[in-house]
């Protein structure tokens, strides 16, 4: 009786170990998506012009808190559940912000575009075409009063 | 001066319409076209470089003899110009002059396990520093070969099996991965600009003393 309530003890030890060990395994699995994720999200920031280097910054800092996770250093925190949980909420955190700068700077783009093409452009065109004009009309006057102001005169020609 | 009937005139002539009309839609022109990103080079480099930061001064002593504990110091700097933020891994190899070497026309690693590694995330356009200090702490002399067994890297003990005769021609290779998206894995070799495969790698020599 003694013995089988033993070997019942240690098989149920045995399964929460094992459960514990394939629960952090689980939760390390998720972080790598979750970089993978973080990584898709600045790369669209990235694609449209935006500075995402603190971002990446940022994103180092969580792949050294996952390291230390792995190798059980556990610098910044006092746990593994506790490293998880950070680095997890930071990863969402950096995910939106990526999101967020990705509209931003699309936003910004094209009120740049909207700005240079509607409002730039058409005022340095009309300044432009107002000096050429200017220029032209005053030389085609200048060079019409010369004509009109020429004298004509007899060209004595020489024996 | 310029009265104002003349301004209106000036305004209203055929030249000035045309003119206004060619300029609007050149400045236009210009104003998209310099809005739409530029296709340029893509490519990553790897460099490994000495205690000084400069392509010198790789050994303590000067010369490529190193002893038991010598500490030497190296830095590895990757430049990343493939137009996005790319997520690396640099695998370090001790292999010896016998040991095959990355490929560079199939652009495949070289065979032997890494010691050592680490991932980092290089933002576009910029330069990744990372410092490698090692010290090689275990070394086995058999007849007239000598064998690694255990090195320090980066204050990292790791366990190294690599022999050479005399202890001579040894090399650290660093290889340098590229994390692909779509295999969500890391790879030796990746496509740049024109299509064409690449591989970046690079070794420096040593002796045990």
């Amino acid at each position: 009786m003694v013995k089988r309530l033993i070997a019942i003890t240690t098989d149920l030890i045995v399964i929460v170990v094992i459960s514990l060990g394939l629960l952090s395994y689980n939760a390390y699995a998720v972080l790598e998506d979750k970089v993978h994720d973080a990584l898709i999200a600045i790369r669209d920031a990235d694609s449209v012009g935006a500075d995402t280097k603190y971002l990446v910054d940022r994103l180092n800092n969580i792949l050294n808190l996952i390291k230390e996770v792995d190798d059980g250093s556990l610098k910044s925190c006092l746990s593994k559940d506790e490293c998880i949980t950070k680095a997890k909420s930071e990863i969402d955190a950096l995910i939106n912000e990526s999101r967020i700068l990705k509209e931003t700077t699309t936003n910004k783009n094209l009120n740049t575009l909207t700005m240079n093409m509607l409002v730039y452009a058409p005022i340095a065109g009309f300044i432009s075409s107002l000096v050429i004009t200017l220029l032209y009309t005053n030389l085609k006057d200048y060079l019409k009063r010369r004509i009109i102001e020429m004298e004509v005169r007899r060209v004595e020609e020489d024996d | 001066m310029i009265n104002s009937n003349t301004f209106l005139n000036i305004m209203w002539s055929r030249f000035f319409l045309l003119t206004l009309a060619v300029l609007i839609t050149l400045s236009m022109s210009i104003a998209y076209v310099a809005s739409v990103p530029r296709e340029h080079e893509r490519f990553i480099s790897l460099s490994t470089l000495g205690s000084n930061m400069k392509v010198s001064d790789y050994y303590p002593t000067g010369r490529p003899d190193i002893g038991l504990n010598d500490n030497v110091r190296w830095y590895i700097q990757v430049y990343n110009n493939m137009g996005s933020t790319e997520y690396i891994a640099v695998r370090v190899k001790v292999l010896n002059a016998e040991q095959d070497a990355p490929d560079d026309n199939n652009h495949t690693p070289s065979p032997v396990e890494h010691v050592y590694e680490f991932k980092h995330f290089v933002a576009k356009g910029d330069t990744l520093t990372i410092p490698f200090e090692w010290s090689i702490v275990s070394v086995l002399s058999i007849g007239n070969e000598k064998v690694i067994r255990e090195m320090i890297i980066n204050g990292e003990r790791v366990e190294v099996n690599a022999k050479a005769v005399d202890g001579k021609n040894f090399r650290m290779v660093f290889e340098l991965y590229r994390y692909n998206p779509d295999s969500k894995e890391f790879e030796f070799s990746w496509l740049d600009s024109t299509n064409t495969k690449r591989s970046v790698w690079n070794q420096i020599w040593f002796n045990v003393k």
